[in-house]
């Protein structure tokens, strides 16, 4: 790949971008049929790579790109994962060789994801959001970047603009699984801290509440609430459930705030009751669990 | 693009609507990236995007930063106006809007997102055009612009800037959203942004910290607290050993401190009760430790580092310091030694130079420290003593604050106008501190003496005079005074001269407790004198200078002993003008005679005064004219003033003349024309009793022959006291009796005598004495010489003749005098014209009364026997002459007539004059020598025959004059003169 570097720095950004998104799919490509390859130095020069000209501004390597570029990248990846090239899987790998958590700057990275999984929870792009899902699917159990992410998440569409939160109302239909995944990370966001001898708990806001119990209610499958499923839940993909964490908000969270939101919390609280009936329990808890 | 122009948000998510703001974010992307200008079009999809898609919002900030970078680019501050265009206006206009709206909607969340991006934005504008925002006129090349410019114009500029304004306003929204919330966080924010930016970011902060002084100042002093307080455990900032901790060297610290520092020029009363709150709060009980350490050493760094701030801290500060609160520092005191101020007196030094560096309040707490500082040291009587902690610590900051000063003052020469602030403000509060001068606690009078003799060498000699004008006119005991003896030398070798400026403005003044200030005065001229004082001052040349000043106040009966003690110990100057040799002899005479009279006064204290104005009389007499005016002066006041009544006088004169104290008072009015109006007066009763109502105005002759002689009998001062004469101006109803009379007589008298003997020439000083009297009694210059003229000429002189006999008669302290010129041979001959003059009148008289009884004119007889017996004494005639006054009453008016024509014809063949007087060499008296009795016989023959007529009443008499003495001569040798002087005089 480092043969490829003259030859990209022809191209002027954002093209340059579009043009390194299309080389490191064929590599993936290459990769994926070959498999006896020596995997990780391959993947390392693919790394460099998307440092240098996804994230990276190949004009002069100090500077970085501004959020306008950044801008531009999302627009790129975008526009090269509803491109209809490819299957399923290849641009999986694609997603996750671009979004790996190595390489020069990975805080810019992950900011760049979080920017990208907004836009995309708003706009609805199923390709794009199961890759999500799947690459959160990956990353190891409390990674700190999957909190900053759901963190992210939270901060723009429940507390920056609530009004726009009812843009992740059908996330659950597109992708229940990243819909799962962020369920398990909005309750760890929100839960009772054990840091203080004093058990601290902050409650969550009540667009996430509504959002939650929205997801809950409208996706019985999410946490096998209608008994076992064929769908791929997160409790099956990531031996976690949602429920105990939200189970805490239903209880809890009415007694720490001022405002009158009982109706939502109840709910919420009976959104949660579905799922652990005894028929769907084991769907809504991982295997042993209770 | 129905989304972007209408700027309706994405509530429903339907695919259109997301398909339509994809198409936003495309043609956002496009325009920001192409269209550097700003762009209405491009702006209100930004915002809309800024609504509906929060991945975009770093974005869409990162474009109007980059508008209104450009509108700053291209601002022109000398025309402010035609910078921008009205479509970047507008796109500002809706981009305040929006971001407002967002604010105020959600403010916990929006708040700290816009104002950080406001922050920053306008620090790297600050930073990168810093420069170019300078007033007009006063922008320099490659000088520092965040310094150059006062930080108000610099404000002026920015704020004149659309850009800047709408960054500034939508920070300060932000700011307020925040305080209730995360004050500490957007406050931190600010700080560091203003590390990072500074200078130019100054004013940023300042014109926020303005909009909310109350809440910035306290949070900045909180996070400052907080990190100087992490600091403190040597974890983030490493310190020298035994320093403190550097607030300059710690860039958050150094931006607390500039901060601080321009808020509190514009909001010291904010900044003064944030500090004191801290203080307080810090120091109470449930305070954790860590606070209660750090935050008095903080505060104490924080004012050492910028005088604002000391100027809050110690404002008001005394009022903070309770008994209590001392107590709990007192506690804490340890801590801060062992944490913060390792370093040996760092925390003495830290608090001096505080203590110094403004001028705030700075009298009532270095009035605090002395107080604290005297409570351990004991009063003489005992009190005080409870010498603590907090005693000895105010008395060492107290000192270390006084050597400083010390320093300062005797440092670096300094222009006038630059001074030490400290010294200023006690200046200008300087009562409490003169009045601590004279505490009971010596360490209080000894500290504020030393610390107004600093302020004196600082603000110049009029201070100095201030103090030791205080101290003169308010110490009452020597203990007091010995203040002055540790004040003057401190200040006097700088203030030259202070000292007789001092006595002339207080001698000036009106103050009415000049009494102590003398009494004061005298004590030190006394300790100056015995050369035994710790007083080493210039008091005597002092008051010697201004010795006329001095002699007014003897004028003052309660000041009048100081004075003349003063005078005494000081002395009079040696060579004084004419005039001033004349006021000083005034006030003297006029106080000799205001306390003769004075009966009421102490008597050790009257003769006091008596003595020493006598004293200081004669020493009077040794300056050129001295003698001569005093003796004018004593004589006027014994016969034309008011005094006169007490002398047994009848007075003519006015005595109010003399206490008015006006110099060089003429003599009043001839007295004769004054007693001639109520004589004539009284004459004309007198007529009308007999029914000889005269038909025409009768002259002047004709009424004095008409038995006016004689008819003044009562005379001095029941004639005073009849016609409501002006003696009793002075002590109401003039009471006196003739014993007393006749003992002020004599002290008059005894005065001048001895004044007369001061002068050097004994015989000079009664002459001067004579002529005095002569010049006084009898004015005119016609036929005032020492012969005696015919007989016959009586009728020319008889007017003045009569007028000087009245004069005598009114006052018999110049038959005293004359007896005493009589007695200092040849005196009396000066006063031959006085002496004439009654011997004329008598003549007259007898003559006119030769058929008449003697002894209806007891009072003439009287006149008769005085006069005659006083040229016996002054040995006008001889003693067989002068025997008729002893004889007189064997005579009848003719023979008393005849033998008076005898003397007269006597004298007009034997002149007087000075020069038939010789000395005798064995006695060294002055005598005449009237040769042998024939030489007089034809003038003693009437006489010897009326006595032998009346032998049997006169036999002893006749017997020693007319035998003894004749035989004597006959068996050889002249007549003894002093033998028959003694008889005469009735010493034999």
């Amino acid at each position: 790949m480092e043969s490829l570097g003259p030859l990209m720095r022809k191209f002027d950004f954002p093209q340059s971008v579009c043009e390194a998104l299309k080389i490191i799919h064929i590599q993936c490509e290459k990769m994926s049929l070959n498999p006896s390859s020596a995997l990780s130095q391959e993947l390392s020069q693919i790394t460099d790579f998307v440092d240098e000209f996804v994230f990276g501004n190949h004009q002069s390597k100090a500077k970085k790109l501004n959020y306008l570029e950044q801008l531009q990248v999302i627009q790129a990846l975008i526009d090269h994962f509803d491109s209809d090239e490819g299957e399923f899987s290849l641009l999986c790998s694609v997603f996750m060789v671009v979004f790996l958590a190595k390489g020069k700057d990975v805080e810019y990275k992950m900011d760049t994801l979080s920017k990208l999984i907004s836009l995309n929870l708003g706009q609805g792009h199923n390709t794009m959001l199961n890759c999500v899902a799947l690459w959160w699917s990956q990353q190891p159990p409390n990674s700190k970047h999957c909190n900053q992410l759901a963190r992210s998440l939270v901060h723009e569409y429940m507390i920056l603009v609530p009004d726009i939160a009812t843009l992740l109302k059908c996330t659950p239909q597109q992708s229940p699984l990243l819909a799962g995944i962020l369920l398990i990370h909005f309750g760890d966001l929100y839960k009772v801290s054990s840091e203080n001898t004093n058990p601290v708990f902050k409650a969550p806001p009540l667009p996430l509440v509504k959002l939650s119990t929205t997801w809950l209610m409208e996706q019985k499958d999410l946490c096998g609430a209608q008994g076992k499923s064929e769908c791929q839940n997160v409790v099956s993909m990531l031996g976690k459930s949602p429920i105990p964490a939200l189970i805490v908000w239903s209880v809890l969270a009415p007694l720490v705030t001022q405002e009158d939101n009982d109706l939502d919390y109840s709910r919420l609280h009976l959104s949660l009751l579905l799922h652990i009936t005894q028929a769907n329990v084991d769907a809504s808890f991982p295997v042993g669990f209770l | 693009m129905t989304m972007s122009e209408g700027g309706g948000g994405l509530t429903s998510g339907s695919p259109s609507e997301k398909q339509d703001i994809m198409l936003q974010l495309r043609l956002f992307v496009e325009g920001a990236t192409k269209d550097k200008l700003g762009n209405l079009r491009v702006s209100n999809i930004a915002l809309n995007l800024l609504k509906n898609l929060p991945s975009a919002r770093d974005a869409v900030f990162e474009y109007y930063a980059g508008i209104l970078e450009r509108i700053v680019n291209n601002y022109n501050p000398e025309s402010p106006d035609s910078s921008t265009t009205p479509e970047e206006e507008e796109i500002i206009s809706e981009v305040q809007e929006t971001l407002s709206g967002y604010i105020e909607s959600n403010p916990s969340s929006w708040a700290p997102m816009v104002s950080k991006w406001s922050l920053d934005t306008l620090g790297r504008l600050t930073q990168q055009y810093g420069s170019k925002m300078m007033p007009k006129g006063k922008s320099e090349k490659g000088k520092v612009v965040g310094v150059a410019g006062s930080l108000h114009e610099r404000v002026s500029c920015w704020l004149g800037c659309i850009a800047s304004r709408f960054l500034i306003q939508i920070s300060a929204e932000c700011l307020s959203k925040q305080m209730d919330d995360d004050s500490e966080g957007c406050i931190s924010s600010l700080l560091e942004t203003s590390v990072t930016h500074a200078p130019y970011f100054d004013w940023v902060v300042a014109h926020l910290g303005s909009c909310f002084p109350s809440t910035i100042i306290n949070r900045i002093l909180i996070l400052g607290l907080k990190e100087y307080v992490s600091l403190s455990s040597g974890m983030k900032y490493k310190r020298e050993p035994d320093s403190l901790i550097n607030l300059q060297k710690v860039p958050k610290l150094n931006s607390v401190v500039n901060i601080l520092s321009h808020l509190g020029r514009n909001h010291q009363d904010v900044l003064q009760e944030s500090m004191h709150n801290l203080f307080l709060s810090s120091i109470s009980d449930d305070s954790n430790s860590t606070h209660q350490t750090g935050t008095v050493p903080y505060l104490l760094q924080l004012a050492e580092e910028s005088s604002h701030m000391a100027r809050a801290l110690l404002a008001g500060l005394v009022d903070v310091l309770t008994p209590q609160v001392l107590d709990r520092l007192e506690t804490l005191h340890g801590n801060w030694k062992q944490v913060y101020f390792t370093k040996e007196n760092s925390l003495l030094e830290t608090v001096t130079h505080i203590l110094l560096s403004t001028d705030s309040d700075i009298p009532e707490i270095l009035l605090l420290l002395l107080e604290k500082g005297g409570e351990g040291v004991a009063t003489p009587r005992g009190e005080g003593g409870r010498d603590s902690d907090t005693s000895k610590a105010c008395r060492m900051i107290f000192n270390h604050v006084l050597a400083t000063m010390f320093q300062q003052v005797h440092g670096s020469s300094r222009h006038r106008g630059e001074g030490v602030p400290a010294l200023q403000s006690i200046h200008a509060n300087v009562s409490v501190y003169l009045d601590l001068l004279l505490s009971r606690n010596r360490f209080l009078r000894c500290s504020s003496a030393q610390l107004l003799a600093l302020v004196a060498l600082h603000k110049g000699r009029a201070f100095s005079i201030q103090v030791v004008r205080y101290l003169l006119y308010n110490c009452s005991t020597d203990t007091e005074l010995l203040v002055l003896s540790d004040f003057l030398p401190r200040v006097e070798i700088f203030h030259y001269n202070i000292v007789p400026d001092l006595i002339s403005q207080c001698l000036r003044s009106r103050d009415d407790r000049i009494k102590t200030f003398l009494s004061n005065v005298l004590r030190i001229v006394t300790a100056e004198n015995s050369k035994n004082s710790d007083i080493r001052s210039s008091f005597i040349s002092g008051l010697r200078s201004e010795q006329m000043l001095l002699a007014e106040r003897l004028l003052q009966p309660e000041n009048a002993l100081n004075v003349l003690t003063i005078l005494r110990i000081v002395g009079i100057n040696t060579k004084l003008r004419i005039s001033h040799v004349h006021r000083l002899c005034h006030c003297f005479v006029q106080l000799y005679f205001s306390t003769l009279i004075d009966k009421e006064m102490d008597s050790y204290d009257r003769d006091k005064i008596l003595h020493l104005s006598e004293l200081l009389m004669s020493e009077l007499c040794d300056q050129r004219f001295g003698l001569q005016i005093l003796l004018r002066f004593l004589l006027e006041a014994s016969v034309n003033s008011a005094y006169s009544v007490y002398l047994g006088g009848g007075t003519k004169g006015d005595v109010n003349s003399m206490v008015t104290g006006k110099p060089a008072n003429p003599p009043n009015p001839p007295s004769s024309t004054n007693i001639k109006k109520a004589d004539t007066a009284k004459l004309f009763r007198e007529n009308l009793k007999f029914g000889s109502m005269p038909v025409q105005p009768l002259g002047s002759s004709t009424v004095f022959h008409a038995g006016i002689i004689g008819g003044r009998g009562g005379g001095g001062k029941n004639a005073v006291a009849r016609r409501g004469g002006v003696g009793t101006t002075v002590a109401g109803e003039v009471e006196t009796c003739a014993e007393t009379e006749m003992e002020l007589r004599e002290h008059v008298t005894g005065v001048l005598l001895r004044l007369c003997r001061a002068c050097g020439d004994e015989d000079e000083g009664y002459k001067k004495l004579a002529l005095q009297l002569v010049e006084m009694v009898s004015p005119d210059i016609m036929y005032n010489g020492i012969p005696w003229p015919e007989e016959e000429f009586i009728k020319v002189t008889m007017e003045r003749d009569l007028d000087i006999t009245r004069t005598l008669e009114s006052n018999p302290i110049l038959w005293n005098l004359l007896d005493l010129l009589a007695r200092h041979k040849p005196a009396l001959s000066y006063c031959s014209v006085l002496v004439r003059g009654v011997m004329s009148v008598c003549i007259s008289h007898w003559q006119s009364t030769a058929a008449s009884r003697l002894a209806n004119y007891p009072a003439q007889i009287s006149l008769t026997q005085r006069v005659i017996t006083l040229m016996g004494v002054g040995q006008f005639i001889p003693g067989h002459l002068a025997l008729v006054a002893q004889v007189i009453h064997i005579l009848d008016p003719a023979q008393l007539n005849c033998i008076l024509v005898d003397m007269w014809n006597y004298m007009r063949s034997n002149v007087p004059g000075p020069s038939s007087y010789s000395v005798c060499h064995e006695t060294g008296q002055v005598y005449r020598n009237f040769g042998t009795y024939s030489d007089f016989k034809p003038y003693c023959d009437r006489l010897r025959m009326v006595m032998l007529a009346n032998l049997e009443k006169v036999a002893d008499l006749f017997k020693i004059y007319f035998v003894d003495s004749v035989k004597k001569e006959h068996l050889g040798g002249t007549i003894q003169p002093t033998v028959l002087q003694n008889h005469v005089n009735g010493t034999s």
